[in-house]
């Protein structure tokens, strides 16, 4: 948040993918990396979505099957 | 020696339930279908350009998204859209979504709906405007037949109107 040169330069990059792509399906992978580890971000909502409730115990079995 | 390909996970950000959950749903091949393409026909500098988010933002003077009826029914989703005026700022609106953490949009918009950057890019003859309008709506879409109808079809009749070339979605 507030950082605005940090947007600035995600979204150049980002508006010369739009520019530049020349085909459909291109892929570009920009040189910016998420400064944290997963496990320390915080953008799960603050209550456990309705589909992931209803799907709780599936999402239990899908984790121990790995 | 040949380049090594960069492999991006994309589920890197998700809990390892969810992530394993989700990939149940994925074929193991790659992605064969059809991808419509229309090539950009004029540099940045002299392009109208819309932004549209998933996000579920709202100004506070319209209506939020229905978060109450989706706990209701779980398999639904408001199809509803939002109009966002170029000028917005977080002071102007609300963020309501059950699957993200909005607090930040909230606080700076720009982290999601990059109004302000935009702007400044226009000034700066980066590109060449941002248009009057950009575009809300609720990133979870169960009927998308009728989300293709009821949101999609007039936001791009408005799109027409201002003009707009290009458009950067932003997902949440």
């Amino acid at each position: 948040m507030g950082d605005k040169e940090g947007q600035r330069r995600v979204l150049l990059k980002t508006l010369e993918v739009l520019e530049k792509a020349k085909k459909p399906g291109e892929v570009w992978h920009l040189p910016f990396i998420w400064p944290e580890e997963p496990k320390n971000t915080d953008w799960h909502p603050p209550e456990m979505s309705p589909l992931i409730k209803f799907y709780l115990e599936e999402i239990r079995q899908a984790r121990k099957s790995q | 020696m040949g380049q090594v390909e960069k492999v991006v996970d994309g589920f890197r950000f998700l809990p390892p339930g969810l992530k394993a959950w989700i990939n149940t749903f994925i074929p193991n091949e790659e992605f064969k279908a059809y991808i419509p393409w229309t090539p950009m026909k004029k540099p940045l500098s002299q392009t109208t350009i819309a932004l549209v988010t998933s996000a579920g933002i709202n100004l506070k003077t319209d209506p939020p998204f229905d978060m109450e009826r989706e706990k209701r029914e779980t398999f639904w989703g408001d199809r509803s859209y939002r109009i966002i005026p170029k000028g917005t700022t977080e002071n102007d609106i609300d963020v309501n979504h059950l699957h993200i953490n909005t607090k930040y949009i909230k606080k700076d918009i720009n982290v999601m709906l990059p109004l302000s950057r935009m702007v400044e890019f226009e000034q700066e003859g980066i590109i060449g405007q941002l248009a009057p309008s950009s575009f809300s709506f609720y990133g979870y879409q169960w009927e998308n037949t009728d989300f293709l109808k009821e949101a999609v079809e007039p936001i791009s009749k408005k799109m027409v109107d201002e003009r707009v070339e290009a458009v950067l979605l932003t997902p949440a």
